[in-house]
């Protein structure tokens, strides 16, 4: 599981984002071919995608494409372009069921063998939208081992279900409270929606701060602006990363000595500690401290 | 001992020793002050009817140098209507002495043509008239262009005469008291005018607010001018004010000032009584607002801020950020209204600000500069003055003054713009010694200057994207490839004079791409 | 272009990119033959010229067109997107070609 504070969204169509984005250094780079663009550009966007990767440098950052639906004229040609180019981590919008992701896996597995890359190399982020993708959810990133994440789109869900949007967000509690229980049961990560109002710093914080309490382990970002409040919100406090790293090296220490049962501070350290030490480790982006 | 009687009665000795030869009083209006504006009576004041008869009066002739300060910007309109006058009484081949040119002086162009102007010294000129002077080789001498500090040397020395100084004022009295902060044109510090004022043969104040005496307050006294000129206008007060003081919202430009800001704070200059100079720029600006974070939460009191100051220098003034501010040359109306209200904002003139030869400038004093480049070079030159296709499009200004007497140089660039790389090679113009420029700040990356180790292990330390100038330079080309060299002529278009009046480089005329 | 060859006929064409910062339109006209020709226009165009033709070449011969016609507006793109437009243009005329029922050679 790789590091997801910040997915931030670049529409694929233009030229300048590719050249700008890695300097913000988000956690991962989203190119979106999918709602930003007009259907008369998704051939250009998906070009300007290939060349970008081919060329250009992206950092540290992870690089990420939002493709079209399968279910669109446009998601096969994306996946058959964008793949080859260099494309390892797809967002598959409109999950709705457990058939969405296998669609995707079986189309991903018949390109990655065509190129000889290694099979299962592109990973799957199931951008969950609706009302039945909410309660699909489990079937949903269950359903390949492709599936690294899971992403909720606020803005199509409250379309599905009827409902408009208001500033408290009652109407996103569900999903947004169930959403981070399954990516959790299914030890992937969990990316929670945009926040679009750019002027409402405060709101913007009350928003990022509630989505780690629930659970999420990142958020998707419009503008580069957004990024840094939510990395240091996603971050975990000095204590928690130093008893992250003692439970860890316990743990190896443990394994070198052949012992089975370790205790750490008087407390026993189990499977379910261990991973939550992960996963605070690879917030703080000290990944490799836990042998990921 | 023989005595003579002086006019009152009263026995006077020709001569006495130890103290010389003794002149007896003969007349109450016996003058031998300098004043040459009257013909009788000093209470007359120094007006005179309309600019022609400035000219005239002055006795300006062919092969003279005027002077003009750019205090008014792109909003200038004296240097244009001085210039039109001149050109109308016939004379020519004058060496025009300007603090900078702006866009406001396409005029010369003309002027130049016809022969009126031969020669010119500024610190930068911007628009058709750089253009002209790069690709069309209109004036046969090059241009000189020296820095605010340079200028002020070579004026202060006598290398550089003045014959005629033709200084605007936004408020003047009939005897030539000024100053540029009231009036409806008014535009701040008369720094750079001060210096011309002080040192040349002839002044001649020119002013669309024509006050009761005595103007108040007195940036430039009575004691040097000649001639008072009331004009209309001498400016139109939107392009005076223009410029300065957008807050950046480019997110590039915010990561840039960012680093900058991480960069002072890691070389530990920003600390009670630190002193620092920035330009007017967006990521300038951002860099003050990340620093006034900085400040409040470690309690820190800088000392001085200096040169162009623009509305967020004065609110860090008045929020006690800074116990003062000198002032060569005021951006804002704010701004302006601060120097006018605050004692805290001070004017000074450009010898204080950077003079060399002087008795120690305010750039000496300075911790920490930022300036902004069109280019950086692999051995820490900065062009300011030329773009990278070769023509002059910038000014000197007082960064090469400020770069060698600050304690921490700074350029601050991104690694690109549009398609050029800003980290090259080698620098088409050099405006700044590699020497003295510290670090360079861009979005992509930090570059030490390697005669600072200490700086460079500190920033490392601290987490920041540390490399080398020539990774720097490597980045940029493999996002923009390498441009095409401009190619030049034979013909000498500018000369680079650094402050001491030593040649730091030369311009030449740039020829078309052929296509 | 095409005028002196009665047999050179323009097949196809098609046009991609857009006039903004750091992007560029290309119009690319697919031929029966007479070779490649591309031309540039762009306030500092001249200054990568060498390098904004290699692209745009590369891009056609990575879609295997040796026969076009192709008019650059460039406003200070890097290489791949030159190269990107110029690939998406080349596709939108072969689709247009594909529409219009004719053979391509």
């Amino acid at each position: 599981m790789n590091r997801m504070r910040t997915m931030l969204f670049c529409p694929a169509n233009q030229p300048k984002h590719y050249i700008n984005a890695p300097v913000f250094h988000p956690d991962c780079i989203i190119f979106d071919l999918e709602d930003s663009i007009p259907p008369s550009e998704k051939d250009a966007a998906r070009d300007l995608l290939c060349e970008a990767l081919l060329a250009l440098p992206f950092g540290s950052s992870q690089v990420c494409a939002r493709m079209n639906s399968l279910r669109t004229p446009f998601g096969e040609a994306d996946v058959r372009a964008i793949v080859p180019a260099g494309i390892r981590f797809l967002r598959l919008p409109m999950c709705e069921s457990a058939d969405d992701v296998s669609a995707l896996d079986e189309l991903l597995g018949e390109v990655e063998r065509e190129h000889r890359i290694p099979l299962g190399s592109v990973k799957i982020q199931c951008s969950i939208e609706t009302a039945r993708g909410v309660l699909n959810a489990r079937q949903t990133v269950s359903a390949s081992p492709r599936v690294v994440s899971l992403s909720f789109g606020a803005e199509d869900y409250t379309r599905s279900m009827g409902v408009g949007r208001s500033t408290e967000g009652t109407e996103l509690l569900y999903a947004r409270m169930y959403l981070p229980v399954v990516a959790a049961a299914a030890g992937i990560s969990a990316v929670d929606t945009v926040w679009a109002d750019l002027g409402d710093t405060e709101g913007f914080i009350q928003e990022v701060q509630q989505a780690k309490s629930l659970g999420f382990s990142g958020k998707s970002c419009i503008h580069p602006s957004q990024l840094s409040l939510v990395h240091d919100i996603f971050m975990p406090s000095a204590e928690d990363i130093e008893s992250a790293q003692n439970i860890i090296s316990a743990m190896k220490q443990a394994e070198a000595e052949g012992i089975g049962v370790v205790t750490v501070n008087g407390k026993m350290v189990d499977e379910p500690v261990v991973s939550k030490a992960r996963r605070i480790l690879i917030q703080a982006g000290k990944g490799d401290d836990c042998n990921e | 001992m023989n005595n003579i009687k002086n006019r009152l009665g009263r026995d006077i000795p020709q001569e006495l020793s130890g103290i010389g030869t003794l002149r007896p009083y003969e007349h109450p209006d016996k003058r031998t002050e300098r004043c040459t504006a009257l013909n009788d009576k000093l209470c007359c004041g120094k007006l005179v009817s309309n600019l022609r008869e400035a000219i005239l009066n002055s006795g300006l002739s062919d092969g003279m140098t005027i002077s003009f300060h750019h205090h008014l910007r792109g909003g200038d309109y004296v240097l244009a209507m001085v210039m039109d006058e001149i050109a109308a009484l016939g004379i020519r081949d004058l060496t025009l002495c300007a603090s900078s040119l702006t866009t406001a002086h396409g005029c010369l162009i003309g002027h130049i043509k016809s022969g009126v102007v031969t020669g010119i010294e500024t610190s930068g000129m911007r628009g058709a008239l750089a253009k002209a002077i790069s690709c069309d080789c209109i004036l046969d001498k090059p241009v000189i262009f020296k820095t605010h500090g340079g200028r002020a040397r070579s004026i202060e020395s006598g290398e550089r005469k003045i014959d005629v100084a033709f200084i605007a004022a936004s408020c003047c009295d009939n005897m030539g008291n000024m100053n540029g902060c009231t009036g409806k044109s008014a535009f701040g510090s008369m720094g750079y005018a001060m210096v011309d004022a002080r040192f040349a043969d002839k002044v001649v104040a020119i002013t669309d607010n024509l006050v009761a005496y005595p103007a108040c307050p007195v940036s430039i006294p009575q004691t040097m001018v000649d001639f008072v000129v009331c004009v209309d206008a001498i400016g139109d007060p939107q392009l005076i004010g223009q410029g300065a003081t957008r807050n950046s919202k480019n997110p590039v430009e915010l990561v840039i000032a960012q680093y900058a800001a991480q960069v002072m704070i890691g070389s530990g200059l920003v600390k009670d009584g630190f002193s620092y100079q920035a330009g007017s720029g967006g990521i300038s600006l951002a860099v003050a607002r990340f620093l006034k974070d900085y400040m409040k939460e470690n309690n820190i009191r800088g000392s001085f801020a200096s040169g162009g100051i623009t509305s967020a220098m004065t609110n860090l003034l008045e929020e006690g950020y800074f116990q003062a501010l000198l002032d060569v040359q005021t951006f804002d109306a704010e701004a302006v209204s601060s120097l006018l209200k605050n004692r805290r904002h001070m004017e000074m003139d450009a010898q204080m600000y950077a003079d060399p030869a002087s008795k120690g400038t305010v750039a000496s004093c300075l911790d920490v500069m930022i300036l902004s480049a069109t280019e950086v070079d692999i051995h820490f030159n900065v062009n300011v003055l030329t773009a990278s296709n070769g023509v002059i499009m910038g000014a000197l200004g007082g960064h090469p003054d400020t770069a060698a007497g600050a304690k921490l140089a700074i350029v601050v660039a991104p690694l690109l713009r549009k398609r050029i790389p800003i980290v090259v090679d080698e620098v088409v113009t050099i405006s700044t010694p590699g020497d003295n420029i510290d670090a360079v700040v861009t979005e992509r990356g930090i570059a030490v200057n390697p005669a600072h180790p200490e700086l460079e292990e500190r920033l490392i330390r601290m987490g920041l994207p540390v490399c080398s100038i020539q990774k720097l330079r490597d980045m940029a080309c493999q996002l923009t490839g390498i441009p095409e060299k401009p190619r030049f002529g034979e013909n000498i278009v500018g000369l680079v004079e650094y402050r001491d009046g030593t040649m730091l480089d030369v311009i030449h005329n740039v020829l078309p791409f052929s296509s | 272009m095409c005028k002196e060859t009665p047999r050179c006929s323009i097949i196809a064409a098609a046009t991609a990119g857009f006039e903004r910062p750091q992007d560029c339109k290309v119009t690319v006209q697919l031929k029966t033959e007479g070779g490649i020709s591309i031309r540039l226009h762009g306030a500092n165009a001249h200054m990568f010229d060498r390098s904004i033709r290699q692209s745009a070449e590369d891009a056609l011969r990575k879609l295997d067109v040796f026969h076009a016609d192709v008019e650059l507006m460039d406003f200070d793109s890097l290489d791949f997107t030159i190269r990107a437009r110029v690939a998406t243009a080349v596709r939108r005329a072969v689709c247009e070609l594909q529409k219009a029922g004719a053979a391509v050679e």
